[in-house]
């Protein structure tokens, strides 16, 4: 057993356990040092991603790390540290939180790491879990608040019944199949209605696990009883994990005689989530929720690209021995169009949660009326908010449009153009609540009884001003699509 | 790249670049803000005229094309390059950038934001009509939006948040639907390419396509909506009404040409055997909008509301001559198409300046309050009178050749749509002969209008060269013409 490959992940888990013990002590800058030593620990594993070997089916399939591993988890590393950067400013100098805080997140980091590799049902079910219960307890961390309760004891409730699905579903699968790896299970499925049941209970799992309708009902009140920063983590780094995980089950080709069905089912959830999310964000006041049924939209948007990978899985390996590579073309693209959202999506929503948690820091609340006349009393975080959501909305140049462009025509390739039309509508449709966010901000006047308290120096405000400066950029910078390109490169092959 | 090449570059971002340079300067120094901001409408107007001279009228095809590889693996390219009805639309929006960047100096608040979104929306407006990449075109008909957006919500009058959200969802749903034609485009072609000009020349394997129609439905939305053709125009007297006077004359000007332009660049390009199918359509809907608008302009009270519903009815001649030219082939609906477009601009953009005048005097834009004006303003009123009679269409005036042009095409591809028009046409005069009775003549209501003064250097100088294109056009639209004429040639073939 070579456990090199592993180095990345070792080294965020000791580094947890390092700051876990540490939190113990007592000395001074206790929260700068924290906080500092697991930004180092999530960089130096991030560093030795590049480093590590990358190995082709380790141990009986457990793993998989492939270049779409590599950018996933250079992509998990790298977007924890603008989180970690911004929880300086949720913790008191003397909090005794903060350790544990830190610990949560790195632990659930070195679980998604193990997801986005995952290529067999134990991997994936055992980094779903080593994931999950982290957030768990990051979602209920202010437990003197009753939103928070309400939030944790929800979350946790409908996350441990989704999980029983998923190990249910993976049950079901193996008994027909007879085996927990993908490939395998692929090769060996032949259609019985057991195998039906299986795959619905596992994607029922994982569509929880994203906040996909209709498995969203925890989001909104988690999101708006968590702590604004553990709620940056909660809506972006599970989503990169599960969706991942999500896709390289159906690149695999599982559920082959019946995946075109199993795409449709997706495909049905995906346009549900865009729409129900994006209606339900419309009447919302408060600015939390309104992020929370906009990542419902959001990941209705992305799931259009693991549609179009069942439909490119359905090509490639219907024709019998030989594969096709059109079918191959259309997995690789759509993987593509994953990676590049999510990076758009994780900075965009980064950047949202760190803007609210130093509007509420500033205006003790959140909703659209804090926001009013914040381009007044607050031009470059105003300035911010809007190119976040400018960028989530889908508008040149900013990355959001370039994710939506990869994904929707990831969607059009694989004959999904009903599908792309609805995301299309809802695009539109959440043009208006994204831009009662910029209405507040801009063209109202401040709220007289709600008064701006000024806030000296705020660490989540410089994340907010990187991850939205990120969130305009990235989708110019050409680099980011030859990191694509080597990402999907052993799919389709090519050298 | 020579030297065409880059002026067609810079003449796209050096708006941009002035629309960053505008937010370094301090917020007191106003003076400096409007110095600039004119500085780089009057160069960008400089370089148009200096392409407009590089330009060869007898050359038919793109010239000054450039292609830049931007994005590689998606085929995605920095694209660009004119042919004669994107020349005249890049002039035409410079003209207008440095007519309306004059009339906008008596902007009260928030100077230097607004001038930097000012000069962003130029650059927008401009890069639309020099894209020759889809993904290009669709990228800066998107920039347009945001700008336009707050524009329309800070500066705007009192129901400014209604008509800003109403026209940025109303062209962002057009704008989507093209997004998806635009992929479906690019997998039907197995070109890779996002080029115009590659897949107008291979445009014969969207022939057989089953998606051809829904397809160009979908660009067609885009367009119709920004033209705007009835159904779709519900925004336009919001926007235009609420808009600040200088952002109505961009608006009317060069925003509605967007539309215009799209439909003759890509619809009929790429999809030549689907608009066969649609012209019939398209044409009705011209008519509606020729008819329709007049009869809605004859009632409005308010005088800019006026204005904006004769938008309607030009913009139908537009649609007319369009579907015209798809059923017939002929060269003079086509042209009669851009004429309009063109012609459209300099009119209506110099009506909805004069509207605004009027509007910074007496603070009423009612029509039934303002009789006299003649009387008091007498330069703005004989402005005002030249232009309306351009409006109508009046002989010698830029508004008959494009108008005449037009209908020439309709009576040949269908009598009907040409004698319904007509009706359109014959109200349209009435309506702004009626407006000029009711607002230049008759006694002066209000006695405290008799103290305001006539019209400034400043904004005598912004109308002027509206005013002369007027007579130019009208009377001497040869070479105009021949630039056009070129451009047809190229579609033709």
């Amino acid at each position: 057993m070579n456990f090199s490959a592993f180095l990345p992940e070792t080294i965020v888990v000791i580094g947890a356990m390092a700051i876990l013990l540490l939190s113990l002590l007592k000395f001074p800058n206790k929260r700068f040092a924290l906080t500092g030593l697991a930004i180092l620990t999530v960089i130096i594993g991030l560093i030795t991603v590049f480093t590590s070997p990358a190995l082709e089916h380790f141990e009986q399939s457990l793993f998989l790390s492939d270049g779409i591993g590599v950018y996933a988890r250079i992509l998990l590393c790298a977007l924890t540290v603008p989180i970690l950067f911004s929880s300086i400013d949720m913790f008191h100098a003397t909090s005794k939180r903060q350790g544990e805080f830190l610990f949560l997140m790195l632990t659930s980091v070195a679980g998604l790491m193990l997801m986005v590799q995952s290529t067999s049902m134990i991997s994936l079910y055992i980094a779903i879990e080593m994931t999950s219960i982290p957030l768990y307890m990051m979602a209920g961390l202010r437990n003197n608040d009753v939103f928070s309760k309400e939030a944790v004891v929800k979350y946790f409730l409908l996350g441990a019944f989704a999980s029983a699905m998923t190990i249910y579903g993976i049950s079901l699968l193996y008994t027909t199949t007879g085996s927990f790896i993908f490939a395998d299970m692929a090769k060996a499925m032949s259609g019985a209605p057991i195998e039906y049941m299986g795959l619905i209970f596992v994607l029922a799992g994982l569509c929880f696990k994203v906040a996909a309708v209709p498995f969203h009902f925890w989001a909104p009140d988690v999101y708006e009883g968590a702590p604004s920063i553990a709620v940056a983590f909660i809506s972006v780094a599970p989503k990169v994990g599960a969706l991942i995980a999500m896709a390289r089950f159906f690149s695999s080709g599982i559920g082959m005689p019946m995946i075109i069905n199993a795409g449709l089912i997706l495909s049905v959830i995906s346009a549900l989530s865009m729409t129900v999310g994006n209606i339900s964000a419309i009447w919302q006041k408060e600015v939390k929720r309104i992020m929370a049924y906009s990542s419902i939209a959001q990941i209705g948007y992305m799931l259009i690209a693991v549609v179009a990978i069942s439909y490119g899985a359905y090509l490639a390996y219907s024709t019998g021995e030989a594969v096709n590579p059109t079918g191959l073309k259309i997995i690789a693209d759509s993987y593509k169009s994953i990676l590049l959202y999510v990076t758009a999506y994780a900075l965009m929503n980064i950047s949202a949660f760190s803007i609210i948690k130093v509007v509420r820091a500033r205006t003790g609340g959140s909703t659209l009326d804090h926001f009013k006349g914040l381009s007044k009393s607050n031009p470059p975080l105003a300035l911010a908010m809007l190119i976040t959501l400018v960028s989530l909305l889908g508008i040149p140049f900013a990355a959001g449009f370039f994710g939506k462009l990869l994904v929707f025509s990831a969607g059009v390739s694989a004959q999904f153009v009903w599908l792309v039309v609805v995301a299309v509508v809802n695009s539109t449709i959440s043009a208006f609540y994204y831009f009662n966010i910029v209405k507040a901000m801009y063209l109202e006047a401040p709220d007289a009884e709600k008064p701006v308290q000024n806030i000296p120096f705020s660490f989540s405000a410089i994340s907010a001003g990187f991850c939205s400066l990120g969130a305009l950029l990235v989708g110019l910078i050409p680099q980011i699509y030859t990191a694509l390109e080597f990402a999907v490169k052993a799919i389709t092959g090519g050298k | 790249m020579d030297i065409n090449q880059l002026m067609l570059t810079l003449v796209i971002f050096l708006p941009l670049l002035g629309s960053l340079l505008v937010l370094f300067f301090p917020k007191d120094k106003i003076n400096w803000i409007k110095g600039f901001s004119l500085a780089v409408m009057l160069i960008c107007l400089g370089i148009a005229i200096f392409l407009w001279t590089q330009f060869k009228s007898s050359v038919p095809g793109f010239q000054f094309e450039f292609d830049f590889q931007w994005i590689p693996s998606l085929g995605i390219s920095y694209h660009i390059g004119i042919d004669g009805m994107s020349m005249l639309l890049v002039f035409l929006t410079a003209l207008l950038g440095v007519v309306a960047c004059l009339a906008s100096f008596t902007v009260k608040n928030r100077i230097k934001e607004y001038f930097s979104l000012y000069m962003l929306l130029i650059s927008g407006i401009i890069g639309v009509f020099v894209a020759l990449d889809l993904i290009l075109f669709y990228v800066f008909w998107e920039v347009v939006l945001v700008p336009m957006y707050f524009l329309i919500g800070i500066w705007g009058g009192e129901r400014k948040l209604y008509a800003s959200i109403k026209f940025f969802l109303y062209t962002l749903i057009g704008s989507l639907f093209m997004l998806v034609a635009i992929l479906a485009i690019y997998f039907q072609s197995g070109l890779g390419t996002f080029s115009i000009t590659e897949l107008m020349k291979n445009n014969s394997v969207f022939a057989n396509w089953s998606l051809a129609l829904p397809m160009f439905g979908a660009f067609f939305l885009a367009f119709a909506i920004k033209v705007p053709s009835f159904p779709f125009h519900t925004w336009l007297p919001d926007a235009h009404v609420e808009a600040p006077a200088p952002i109505s004359v961009l608006l009317a000007g060069v925003l509605l040409k967007m539309g215009g332009y799209g439909l003759i660049r890509i619809c009929i390009g790429i999809l030549p055997e689907a608009s066969k199918w649609w012209a019939p359509i398209i044409g009705i809907l011209g008519v509606i909008g020729i008819v329709y608008g007049a009869f809605c302009s004859l009632v409005q009270k308010d005088l800019k509301k006026l204005v904006a519903y004769t938008s309607l009815n030009h913009m139908g001649f537009v649609l007319l001559a369009v579907a015209a030219y798809i059923m017939t082939g002929s060269q003079a609906a086509l042209q009669g198409a851009v004429l309009v477009m063109f012609n459209h601009g300099i009119t209506t953009g110099l009506l909805f300046l004069l509207v605004g005048y009027y509007y910074e005097r007496t603070h009423t834009r009612d029509i039934a309050k303002l009789p006299g004006m003649a009387s008091i303003f007498p330069i703005i009123s004989i402005m005002m009178i030249i232009a309306s009679f351009a409006s109508i269409g009046l002989p010698a005036t830029a508004g008959f050749v494009g108008e005449f042009l037009a209908m020439t095409g309709a009576y040949s591809a269908n009598m009907w749509w040409a004698l319904i028009s007509v009706i359109g046409l014959v109200v349209n005069a009435g309506v702004m002969l009626w407006m000029m009775q009711r607002v230049m003549f008759g006694v002066v209501l209000d006695e405290h209008f008799k103290q305001l003064k006539d019209a400034t250097f400043r904004e005598f100088a912004a109308a002027t060269p509206l005013l002369g294109f007027i007579f130019f056009i009208g009377l001497y639209p040869g070479p105009i013409l021949t630039m056009i004429t070129q451009t047809v040639t190229s579609l033709v073939k």
